[in-house]
């Protein structure tokens, strides 16, 4: 009897599982995407049946509350990877049933690659206290990520992209051909820099630091009124350098460790080329940083090297507060630091 | 001092294509704008309809100009007046998006006038080599900026000539042609604050199906989309069509006709609870926009 009717009840919680994925795989939809701007019509239609497989199997795991599946003709090893990191951190789904956009050519060392940028994204979870309305209000939900594709049609890359006018201007700021592109490969970088830590990728962040990188935080001061004279507007900030191991370690023992979801964005971005060295950049850029424990807004700087394209290094890194730019030195620039070679 | 560049106002008429298909749910007009290479296009999102549309008509007299640029010396335009560019309006997320475009061959009867015209304009140039040269870079930009200050008469020639009142406004998220842009900003702000807030289906339901005038039910779904409470679409798109909603929108008024949802395979008017057992023939000619929702 009562095997009879543990077999009863291990029926009907199969039946209840069952309905229920079922229920769920009935709620995903199809994202189709249309691509133009390439005169190679093979390899467009394959980008376009590529782009449209990834994001229909992202909509449908999101709502079957599983990892996507894609297979190597879709989508290269190391991009799944990134995408399940990026799963990981919080799952995510196209807000459009339909994309059309245009296909950007990028010429690399490696050959020609292909990216398709604008894409919206609805972000699950992201903050566990918030409420519907708080999250209307911040639109923390919403993101935009951008394929990259192989000179094979495959996805090589996915990453949180930059708001797309931003991008735009700062291509446009180029003046030459090769200084457009090389503003490309940096927004390039600027965009996979800020994906590292929104998917919490401590290795590549690890590889994009140099050994020697100098890591500079600043602090606002409360100052007492007699202070006010050490400075112009009564801001005072405390700096705080950090070693590369240090910085790395405060990362994956604390900060990605304690926040589920990270949201990182990046406005007001400058790009500077160092007159002496021209493979030296400066970005200059106001971060907008909110975790499930803490938030901040302050000015990134970040002097990068380019000299090998494939694989840039940044020297140094500062943050400071918002009222950085109320103080004397301002917010951080290539003129702050004196580059020795 | 005399003029060193000619001021070209070319007028271009556009035969606008019939936009009463432009709907919500049927990317038909961006499809055919961005795919048939017809049309010299470009896009910009903002968070103000105004900044959208006055970014992508920039972007898209840039692209114009880059395109033509190997063909004709357009630093010799101090600027250019174009009427006839067009806008779809959409709701991306948080943003406006605004797509400008301009169909090529209008385009190229422009660039037409402008060679017969330059032809004249390059012995002019050649009696003034240093003028031409200082301002040969900035001229492309002044083309797009939004004043230049001529020269000579230090007269201000704004190039913002594109006049709203005669711009066409379509859009497939059903905001209305020709009717006001500030006055739709501020529908939209008003609707994130007083409406939108539903949270169960049947609320959500509820308040769509209260809704007649297409823009403003376009806005409010756009809402609810950005809260991820449903996602909307064609038909095609859904894996099982017969989970979703359906607003039925007459093209030709712009009004939601009807809300319908759908039980034991049925289709149900929500407002009247009447069973509709012909879609097809019931609601021919309409636009059909269909609604997941995530709620249960």
């Amino acid at each position: 009897m009562d095997t009879i009717f543990r077999k009863i009840i291990i029926s009907i919680m199969f039946i209840f599982f069952f309905l229920t994925g079922f229920t769920l795989a009935q709620n995903g939809y199809k994202t189709v995407v249309k691509l133009t701007d390439l005169p190679d019509e093979t390899l467009l239609q394959k980008m376009q049946t590529n782009a449209t497989e990834l994001l229909t199997e992202i909509n449908n795991s999101f709502f079957q509350d599983r990892k996507p599946e894609l297979n190597n003709g879709i989508i290269i090893e190391d991009a799944g990877q990134i995408l399940n990191s990026l799963w990981e951190t919080s799952p995510f789904r196209c807000y459009e049933t339909l994309i059309i956009e245009r296909v950007l050519q990028m010429q690399s060392d490696n050959g020609k690659k292909y990216q398709v940028r604008n894409i919206p994204v609805f972000i699950k979870d992201v903050f566990e206290a918030n409420d519907d309305t708080l999250n209307l209000m911040d639109n923390n939900h919403y993101q935009e990520i951008c394929l990259t594709f192989n000179s094979g049609g495959v996805i090589e890359n996915i990453f949180y992209s930059l708001e797309a006018n931003t991008y735009q201007k700062l291509l446009n700021e180029g003046i030459t051909v090769s200084d457009i592109r090389r503003r490309a490969f940096i927004l390039d970088f600027v965009e996979n820099f800020r994906t590292a830590y929104n998917r919490k990728d401590i290795n590549y962040l690890q590889k994009v630091y140099s050994d020697d990188a100098l890591i500079i935080t600043g602090k606002v001061i409360k100052t007492k009124p007699s202070d006010m004279i050490n400075s112009l507007s009564g801001v005072q900030i405390e700096y705080q350098k950090q070693s590369k191991k240090e910085y790395i370690n405060k990362l994956k023992d604390k900060i990605f460790k304690y926040n589920k979801y990270i949201n990182i964005l990046f406005e007001e971005i400058k790009i500077t080329q160092d007159r002496v060295y021209p493979d030296i950049y400066g970005v200059t850029l106001k971060q907008y940083w909110n975790t499930t424990n803490y938030k901040d807004v302050g000015y990134l700087f970040l002097m990068i090297d380019f000299k090998d394209e494939n694989n840039p290094i940044i020297h140094v890194r500062t943050w400071q507060p918002e009222d950085a730019k109320l103080t004397k030195e301002g917010v951080f620039t290539l003129n702050s630091f004196e580059l020795v070679r | 001092m005399t003029r060193a560049f000619v001021f070209i106002i070319c007028v271009i008429s556009l035969v606008l294509t019939k936009t009463a298909a432009q709907q919500l749910s049927d990317p038909t007009k961006e499809e055919a704008v961005k795919l048939s290479g017809d049309y010299y296009w470009e896009e910009a999102t903002a968070k103000t309809i105004d900044e959208a549309k006055s970014l992508s008509r920039e972007y898209l007299l840039k692209k114009i100009i880059e395109d033509y640029n190997s063909k004709i010396d357009l630093n010799q335009v101090k600027s250019i007046q174009v009427e006839g560019i067009d806008y779809l309006l959409y709701i991306r997320g948080p943003k406006y998006r605004m797509i400008a475009f301009i169909q090529k061959k209008n385009v190229t009867e422009l660039l037409e006038n402008l060679k017969e015209m330059h032809s004249v304009e390059i012995l002019h140039s050649d009696k003034y080599p240093d003028e031409v040269a200082k301002s040969e870079q900035n001229q492309k930009d002044d083309i797009i900026t939004k004043e230049i200050q001529d020269e000579s008469t230090n007269e201000s020639i704004s190039d913002n000539s594109v006049s709203p009142g005669n711009e066409k406004i379509s859009s497939d998220t059903l905001i209305e042609q020709n009717s006001n842009i500030e006055d739709r900003q501020e529908l939209a702000n008003i609707n994130l604050i007083k409406k939108g807030q539903g949270n169960s289906k049947d609320q959500i339901r509820k308040e769509l199906s209260n809704i007649k005038d297409a823009a403003e039910l376009s806005e409010l779904i756009n809402q609810y989309k950005l809260r991820g409470k449903l996602v909307f679409g064609r038909k095609e798109a859904f894996n099982n069509p017969d989970k979703c909603d359906i607003v039925i929108i007459n093209p030709d008024t712009k009004e939601a006709v009807a809300y319908l949802f759908q039980k034991d395979n049925k289709f149900i008017n929500y407002t009247t609870n009447e069973y509709i057992t012909d879609f097809s023939s019931t609601f021919n000619g309409m636009t059909t926009l269909w609604i997941q929702f995530f709620e249960k």
